[in-house]
């Protein structure tokens, strides 16, 4: 594509510009030098700086180079619900214990691929809980709620 | 004398590792990492950060053992999928694919999967005794290492991986300082102060690990085979005639030799391991052959070296590891994380201090070798049915791993929100093809780096000089300035874009 900038360098860049400011103002507070010699805020401030430099150049590089393929198509579903699966199962396991953390998880991370059937997905959520359940938590004795904390039941 | 004492080591590491319980978990990892290889789009790194949480609970031997097992056990089964669906099972079987899949599409697959499993065996024995031989005095140089020449060595490590990361140079070494500025959240080790943890109290350890090596990798693989959805297409039909004839044996063995020597010395490389070592050995077999147009069109050669390579450069990987307690590549930095679980510090005080560990470990890689050849050969059938297995029923388990492996190592539901967070970085940095390996070698090297430069100052003074007046670390600085002129360099830079 003639006249299309290489846009993968610029996000790159931009990106990794926003995360070294980020780090920056955390870290800013930090002292980089103390009388016995570099301080905790020294190789924070330090790295930022240069991860600016390195995102500042591919940014250039980007424009100045001309993208030599197209860029892939982007599809938001695969990528919202495999994170939101997930982001499910870190919001609900502690409370909701490991039934419900799971049953989401499956139902949520099947719902990103279209080709899924509802009946081979209910089945896949049942028997990953069995399987986990006897597997982590009888089998390997890790310290998991079953149910919801809040029901009382063990 | 010398290595004499070192066989008789290896040979209390026997004794070692045929102890019932560490027998059982060096087959679980050669099975595990069998399956893994095989599965593509999950490799050594995703399954071993999958059961770092789970060899919390083992003994430290019987916890290496098994993920040892999974590094080199990933070699055998990645050529079956390489060979049989010109898919590479893992990244160290990527060149496989050229010969091997032409070598099935002959109706040789039987050989190509032979020569592969057994050039890995005499491989991965022939490694074994090297690593016997080769770490312990490795280990005495260590021992003069002080911390300016350990500083020096890390960044050498570093740049290395810059070299040898796929894609563009910027990116790679933008990669690289992201890892070093990820590392430096947490409690600062010198003065205790919290750096950049924004209050929260699961910062206070710093990221972990895990989520980081799962997110980038694990979870940001699942959403691109997703949004890929092309099917797979196995080549059918049975696979028959296992056994090699005797043109294949004499075209493979010189190679199967070439291929160990060169994979045993580059797995020892700071940023070395199997992927780079399957990819010289290629590379140099299509140089010194008389017909390189032999190969792409089924050469017994380009499958035989690449996979004894691989075997042999995954192993001796842990050398680095062992005697100076710096992991070359991402993978082992993952088995360097599960020795700091065990309260073990990777580093040449491992021989002395954990003698069991040290020999126990590089023993159970002879027993562990000898397995995966019954696993992979006889047994080549059940691994390619799993193949069929459609990815749709495949994905949400492998999700169901890491969600609750990432969520046991510290009971706290932050750690997968991280996890969720780096798997959203991972997809980005995958669409914008920035190679996330130098980030997690970055990240696992970081804090040691950090204070053995700091540690370098105190004991100097403050002399910013130390690191080029002391003689080994200026010639390793030189070494890494070097590589990094070279690197700039426009000729080899097309010679790098070529070869990856």
């Amino acid at each position: 594509m003639a006249g299309q900038r290489n846009l993968s360098e610029i996000f790159t860049g931009v990106f990794l510009i926003l995360v070294a400011i980020c780090a920056f103002v955390l870290a800013w507070p930090l002292s980089s030098r103390t009388d016995i010699g570099v301080g905790p805020g020294f190789m924070p401030k330090a790295l930022s700086g240069l991860l600016v430099l390195l995102g500042a150049a591919l940014v250039a590089q980007g424009l100045r180079i001309q993208s030599p393929q197209a860029s892939q198509p982007w599809r938001l579903r695969p990528v919202a619900l495999v994170l939101g699966s997930v982001a499910f199962f870190g919001a609900t396991i502690e409370s909701f214990g490991l039934v419900v953390a799971l049953t989401g998880l499956v139902l949520i991370s099947c719902a990103a691929n279209p080709e899924a059937r509802l009946r081979e997905t209910l089945a896949l959520a049942a028997g990953t809980v069995v399987f986990a359940a006897i597997l982590f938590l009888k089998g390997l004795g890790l310290q998991i709620p079953l149910w919801p904390t809040f029901l009382g039941v063990h | 004398m010398e290595i004499l004492t070192n066989l008789g080591n290896l040979g209390h590491g026997l004794a070692i590792a045929f102890e019932f319980k560490n027998l059982m978990y060096c087959l679980a990892g050669c099975l595990l990492g069998t399956l893994i290889g095989v599965l593509p789009g999950l490799g050594p790194l995703n399954a071993i950060a999958m059961l770092l949480p789970i060899s919390f609970h083992l003994t430290p031997e019987a916890a290496l053992i098994m993920l040892a097992g999974i590094y080199y056990g990933a070699q055998f089964g990645g050529s079956t999928t390489s060979i049989l669906v010109n898919t590479p099972g893992e990244m160290a079987s990527v060149v496989t694919c050229l010969d091997g899949h032409k070598m099935a599409l002959q109706g040789r697959a039987g050989p190509a999967l032979a020569v592969a499993a057994l050039g890995s065996v005499f491989a991965g024995i022939v490694a074994t005794f090297f690593i016997a031989l080769f770490a312990p005095p490795m280990a005495k140089i260590a021992l003069m290492f002080g911390p300016a020449e350990y500083v020096s060595l890390m960044i050498l490590g570093l740049i290395m991986a810059v070299v040898l990361a796929q894609g563009s140079v910027l990116k790679a070494l933008a990669m690289l300082v992201l890892g070093l500025l990820l590392s430096t959240v947490g409690t600062d080790v010198i003065s205790g102060a919290y750096r950049m943890t924004m209050g929260v109290r699961s910062l206070a350890d710093g990221i972990g690990v895990v989520p980081i090596a799962m997110g980038l990798f694990g979870m940001s693989e699942i959403i691109a085979n997703l949004e890929k959805q092309e099917p797979m297409t196995v080549v059918s039909g049975k696979v028959e005639g296992l056994w090699p004839n005797g043109e294949d044996f004499r075209r493979c063995w010189p190679a199967v030799l070439r291929g160990t020597a060169l994979g045993s010395v580059l797995g020892l490389l700071p940023g070395g391991g199997a992927m780079l070592s399957s990819f010289a050995a290629y590379v140099l077999e299509k140089k010194i052959s008389k017909d390189p147009s032999r190969f792409g069109n089924g050469a017994v050669e380009g499958v035989a070296a690449p996979e004894s390579a691989n075997n042999a450069g995954a192993q001796t990987s842990f050398v680095p590891l062992l005697t100076l307690g710096i992991p070359s590549n991402a993978i082992i930095a993952l088995m360097a994380g599960a020795m700091m679980i065990h309260g073990i510090t990777p580093g040449p005080s491992v021989m002395t201090q954990n003698p069991n560990l040290f020999w126990g470990l590089i023993a159970s890689m002879l027993i562990g070798n000898l397995m995966l050849l019954v696993i992979n050969l006889p047994l080549v059938g059940i691994w390619v049915k799993l193949l069929q297995i459609p990815y749709r029923l495949f994905y949400p388990l492998i999700l169901v791993f890491m969600c609750i492996g990432v969520y046991t190592i510290g009971n706290s539901g932050f750690d997968v929100f991280l996890l969720v967070i780096f798997g959203l970085v991972g997809y980005l940095l995958l669409k914008w093809q920035c190679e996330p390996a130098p980030l997690l070698l970055a990240f696992v090297l970081g804090p040691i780096l950090e204070q053995n430069y700091t540690r370098a100052l105190q004991v100097s003074l403050n002399d910013p000089y130390v690191f080029i007046t002391r003689p080994i670390s200026l010639g390793l600085l030189i070494l890494a300035a070097l590589l990094m002129l070279v690197l700039v360099l426009p000729s080899i830079r097309r010679a790098r874009e070529a070869a990856f």
